[in-house]
């Protein structure tokens, strides 16, 4: 199980985390939902040491790792090497095909052999509906696609917990059907899921534990349905706002 | 003597300089200054802390000021007229001849202005390249060399094809250091025949077909490494 304790993080602008501590189950999803700002993102970019907390405490498998002291790169690489991240902005490597963004990792650091990556890659693409589109440059996709190939990247290093940083947010409806599609499947197979998203009906769907942040404290952390159905009047305030309809 | 007769009296001799040394001396010098300056330009971008890349900063910071802020030619002299004066027990420390002073000041020249290249292209790669590499798991110098020098190089081009451009036409400062390349072959022809115009002229000609030559080899190498680009312009 991925766990991080207490965690603190102050970025000098009034955002960050304050004395956070929130369990991802694993073979469940677990979606992280806020306000923008609120420290949703941080959150989940402190999973994969992408920032660098204050304090705190990070355990995962045989790792327990004191956050206040710093991190040991074999560290940092070892936690990686167990997690996957899908980015917002997708974060292709540009100048490689989409089978070579596949394949790069497995290829390169975990020292698979190319062929057996391929195969491996072709399988993924075709998984998420890109089979087509392995000799393509990222340029060449549409958002859409191009999340789907990062997810399809992810994937193939095999990760215990796959991450999702608001994977939809620069998508159009349309587009972000077809990635949340995918989504939902890895969902429903039962792979470890730690999601933000801004997409209250996809959370819904999807989630088998809500952790609702705000002002960088955890404000809920449990069941879905609890959230949802029978929520505190923050969080219903909170959640009204996304069935806002304009009137005429 | 027609100038037409000079042209084809003189072509030979410069020719032959041009292959025997205007472009091994660009070549080599080019080659190792590159190599110098990705090596300065990777430890002016480190963020480690430790005293030994302090140190290394401190020196290629030095390197540069040094290099970029006094003249080639006064550079060119210092190494080869200069340095058999420093002495130990009146024994001269360094003695470099003409060729390997040369090779040395153009390689530093041209390393110092292509690491400043180098540095601002990596500087230009996106944040989110980095972290996505680091996401999957690689280590700094499998990601450099994978994924963000292989994005630097195409916008380091133009640039660097600039600095290649300068060089071959710098090297015909090396005929102050003694060496007979082609710019001090065609001094020998003024003299000879009398007629500067005709003899700096040809020599302007071929400085400028080498340099044409190499603009060409740029337009095709930039399209190479910006395949990726210009699909996704198509596109």
């Amino acid at each position: 199980m991925l766990r991080i304790e207490n965690l603190n993080k102050d970025f000098g602008n009034g955002h960050g985390l304050k004395n956070v501590s929130v369990a991802f189950p694993e073979h469940s999803t677990t979606v992280i939902v806020g306000p923008s700002g609120s420290g949703k993102t941080t959150l989940l970019r402190h999973l994969d040491f992408l920032e660098t907390a204050d304090s705190g405490r990070y355990r995962f498998g045989d790792q327990d790792l004191d956050l206040a002291k710093p991190v040991s790169r074999q560290q940092v690489l070892a936690a990686r090497r167990k997690l996957g991240i899908v980015f917002q902005s997708y974060n292709l490597f540009p100048h490689l095909s989409v089978l070579a963004n596949v394949i790069e990792a497995p290829v390169h650091v975990l020292g698979q052999d190319k062929a057996q990556a391929t195969a491996k890659a072709s399988e993924l693409l075709a998984q998420v509906g890109l089979a087509d589109k392995a000799q393509a440059f990222p340029a060449q996709l549409s958002g859409g696609q191009q999340q789907r190939v990062a997810i399809a990247r992810m994937i193939a290093m095999q990760p215990q917990y796959m991450l999702f940083d608001e994977p939809t947010s620069a998508l159009d409806p349309e587009l972000e059907v077809e990635v949340l599609k995918v989504i939902q499947k890895l969902a429903a197979a039962k792979n470890s899921l730690v999601i933000v998203t801004h997409n209250m009906a996809f959370a819904q769907g999807v989630a088998d534990k809500i952790v609702f942040v705000e002002d960088g404290e955890v404000a809920y952390d449990g069941d879905p349905d609890q959230f949802f159905n029978h929520p505190n009047d923050r969080i219903a305030k909170f959640l009204a706002a996304g069935t806002f309809q304009a009137d005429k | 003597m027609s100038a037409w007769h000079i042209v084809i009296k003189s072509l030979p001799s410069l020719l032959a300089a041009m292959l025997k040394y205007t472009i091994p001396i660009t070549l080599v010098s080019f080659a190792l200054g590159l190599i110098l300056a990705v090596l300065v330009a990777l430890v002016r971008i480190s963020t480690a802390k430790n005293w030994g890349i302090r140190v290394l900063k401190g020196l290629a910071w030095f390197y540069v000021w040094i290099f970029r802020g006094t003249p080639l030619l006064v550079q060119l002299f210092i190494v080869f007229f200069g340095l058999p004066y420093l002495k130990m027990n009146g024994h001269p420390l360094i003695e470099l001849n003409a060729w390997t002073a040369g090779i040395l000041t153009f390689s530093l020249n041209t390393g110092a202005y292509a690491s400043e290249t180098i540095r601002a292209a990596i500087a230009s790669i996106p944040q989110a390249q980095w972290e996505a590499a680091y996401a999957l798991g690689m280590s700094k110098p499998l990601m450099l060399r994978r994924i963000i020098l292989p994005q630097a190089t195409r916008i380091a081009l133009p640039p660097l094809s600039n600095s290649f451009i300068s060089l071959i036409k710098d090297t015909s400062l090396a005929s102050g250091i003694t060496i007979i390349e082609m710019f001090q072959v065609s001094q020998q022809f003024a003299a000879l025949y009398y007629n500067p115009l005709v003899s700096y002229s040809l020599v302007a000609v071929l400085y400028l077909a080498l340099t044409t030559l190499l603009s060409g080899l740029q337009t095709w190498l930039e399209r190479r490494t910006s395949r990726y680009v210009q699909i996704g312009q198509q596109y």
